[in-house]
């Protein structure tokens, strides 16, 4: 049994789960409405309830909503985390948090860190197994985007070798991101700094953009590429090459002209390579190697944790949400308790009472339910874009089969719940009701 | 449809039988010895207010439990039924009108008149539903013009007998019907109702303390502390005297 359930594909086994929490729900209508016509009745309640059906029913939704927004907002940041790193197989650093570096290298959020030498590098670019081992220069930006120094083989990977225009050619050249507001032909002067702490004093240096690259999702895309050499000139420091050389743009560079890189960026030859490099570079005080998957699966292991806590929460909010509605149909159902009397003395049977106001209230929870799920992504939605536009991590959160299993199997527990209003209908006096 | 016994005792004939009717504390709120209706005719309860007409309408109707005797409707004794079976009795064979109407204020005459085919099976809605539509007609009620919660007195009670109608029932029971009504609207109403019961040969028990309705039924039994006094026998008339 076990064994078929896994055979089955996951969209299966999505539909069958959902479809077995729909089960209560059909199973409790199609018993309650057999041979009745309830509709008319369930709409003149609803109608003449209207204002506090409105507020059951934007409660319910509320409740619903932050509970799948929170869920699918959650998954969306962890997928979208996860693929703007996707081009980060290994990254070798000086000792330090892995974490900051990064964050540093891979989200391009600058901190201050030590630097590897011109040695180290070579040492890893001229490794058998490393197809692009790219060395990162930080600290100037333009207009807000980043300026980053690196050599064409990694632009050339970060852009799946889809670069728009050409590659650079000279040290002022540039390659921009998707997001960096540039396009070929673009001159531009960097400035000294990024973010707030911008100098207003520009470098004198102007550079020109020769190239675009496809938009990647990743806060790259905002990124301006331009060679490491470019940088290591415009602050004054060696070009990375003899002074024979001093021309030469990218690798292969002179260890005793490198001014450092904080970090190296590498591309294996192979999948299993990734290993032999990671504990060939992790040496004690020296460098530290680290693979950008498993801090982020530390990372969300944490946050896998917080999320357990947001759910619990949410389901506790819609518990009680549930709770607060059924009570305050408790209530409501006093105020129909004439026609639920008239109904019984024209003859009506109790299941045609119990239909009736487990129909009423089922309208509600489900129509709840239903815009919650619509809040929900549409809450997810603008989050995600502006996540998107803050960090360029390419965010996309979308309610999942997760969301709408808790959904149905909410609106089926509280359905079920509902039959309790709906039998205590039954329980009112009579004739009492009847004369009032 | 109705069964071979029924041809011989018509579900409209009642017989009732020291019938006593109690509070759950035991308090005696009905007793009637006896009490006769032939099939087509009708009876008016009459009585002081607190005397026990209601309790002995409702059970009659079977909406108040029987403490003790007989209430012979044709071959039923709708003493000896459960809820639920003198509830489905109800809807079979009885139709119910009220003082205040008990509309559904939200629904239109056509819905509230055809209210009692919602619980029953798709063909027999129909059948009511054009049975309600009929009743209306009949009683100068436009069918689906609007909702009921703009109709005046009047015009709400004619919903309410249509509703009461529109299942054919043999035995039609009204709790005070004209009570909510002025003068003219009282006596319309009357004169429609017993129009649309005798031509069908219903029974009909009018709970009433307005002399000018009950002067216009078959036989009256007066109420006092839930008994019937002696004028009770007495106050009878007769068609023929009509």
């Amino acid at each position: 049994m076990r064994d078929l359930w896994l055979s089955l594909p996951a969209l299966a086994q999505d539909l069958m789960v959902l479809a077995a929490l729909l089960v209560p729900i059909v199973a409790i209508s199609l018993l309650l409405n057999r041979r009745f016509a309830v509709r008319s009745l369930v709409s003149a309640m609803l109608w003449r309830f209207r204002w506090a059906n409105l507020t059951f029913v934007a409660l319910i939704a509320i409740a619903v909503g932050m509970g799948a927004g929170l869920i699918a907002q959650e998954q969306g940041i962890r997928q979208g985390t996860a693929s703007a790193a996707d081009k980060f197989e290994l990254i070798i650093s000086a000792p330090g948090s892995e974490m900051t570096m990064m964050l540093a290298s891979v989200y391009l959020q600058p901190s201050d860190v030590a630097l590897l030498d011109g040695e180290v590098y070579n040492a890893v670019a001229n490794h058998e197994q490393v197809e692009v081992a790219a060395p990162l220069a930080f600290g100037d930006s333009y207009e807000g985007a980043p300026i980053i120094g690196t050599t064409r083989a990694f632009a050339a990977y970060l852009g799946d070798q889809q670069i728009s225009g050409r590659s650079w050619q000279g040290a002022f050249e540039a390659i921009a991101g998707a997001a960096s507001g540039l396009a070929i032909g673009d001159r531009f002067q960097p400035s000294h700094g990024r973010g707030d702490a911008v100098t207003e004093m520009a470098h004198d240096e102007e550079f020109t953009v020769v190239g675009t690259l496809p938009r990647t999702g990743t806060p790259w895309d905002r990124a301006i590429l331009v060679p490491v050499e470019a940088v290591w000139i415009v602050h004054g420091l060696a070009t990375g090459h003899a002074p024979e050389r001093a021309g030469q743009i990218g690798p292969p560079f002179d260890a005793a002209y490198f001014p450092g890189t904080p970090a190296i960026i590498v591309k294996a030859k192979e999948l299993w390579a990734n290993y032999a490099l990671h504990s060939e570079f992790n040496r004690q005080n020296e460098t530290m190697a680290f693979f950008p998957a498993t801090v982020l699966s530390e990372l969300y292991r944490v946050m896998g944790d917080v999320r357990q806590a947001m759910s619990v929460m949410s389901v506790v909010t819609q518990i009680l949400v549930a709770a607060s509605v059924l009570l305050a149909l408790f209530i409501l159902s006093r105020l129909f308790a004439r026609q639920m009397a008239l109904l019984r003395a024209v003859g009506a049977p109790g299941r045609f009472l119990v239909a009736t106001v487990w129909g009423y209230c089922a309208t509600l929870i489900l129509t709840g339910t239903g815009l919650g799920l619509a809040l929900g992504q549409g809450a997810a939605s603008i989050l995600s874009a502006v996540i998107t536009k803050r960090t360029d991590i390419l965010v996309q959160a979308s309610l999942g089969w997760t969301e709408l299993h808790l959904a149905a199997g909410f609106a089926s527990g509280v359905l079920l719940l509902a039959l309790i209003p709906a039998i205590a209908v039954l329980r009112q006096p009579l004739l009492e009701n009847l004369r009032a | 449809m109705t069964p071979s016994t029924a041809s011989v005792e018509p579900i409209n004939r009642l017989a009732v039988e020291q019938l006593v009717v109690r509070t759950a504390s035991g308090r005696m709120l009905v007793d009637i010895p006896a009490l006769d209706l032939q099939p087509g005719s009708s009876l008016g309860i009459s009585g002081p207010s607190g005397a026990g007409k209601s309790t002995l309408l409702y059970a009659l109707a079977g909406l108040m439990p029987a403490s003790d005797g007989r209430i012979q409707w044709g071959t039923t004794d709708l003493a000896q039924l459960k809820e639920a079976s003198r509830a489905a009795f109800r809807a079979q064979h009885m139709g119910l009108i009220f003082q205040d109407f008990l509309l559904f204020e939200e629904l239109d005459a056509l819905a509230n008149a055809a209210l009692p085919g919602q619980f029953r099976q798709r063909a027999e809605r129909e059948r009511l539903r054009a049975n309600a539509r009929d009743h209306l007609q009949r009683l100068g009620i436009d069918s689906d013009a609007r909702r009921v919660v703009s109709f005046s007195g009047g015009e709400r009670q004619r919903v309410a007998v249509a509703r009461a109608l529109a299942g054919d029932p043999p035995v039609v029971l009204a709790d005070e019907p004209t009570a909510s009504l002025h003068r003219d609207a009282a006596d319309h109403l009357i004169d429609d109702l017993l129009a649309l019961v005798r031509e069908a040969q219903r029974t009909l028990i009018i709970v009433s303390h307005d002399p000018r309705v009950l002067s216009r039924l078959d036989r009256i039994i007066e109420l006092a502390d839930g008994r019937p006094t002696d004028s009770a026998t007495v106050g009878t008339t007769t068609k023929e005297a009509r």
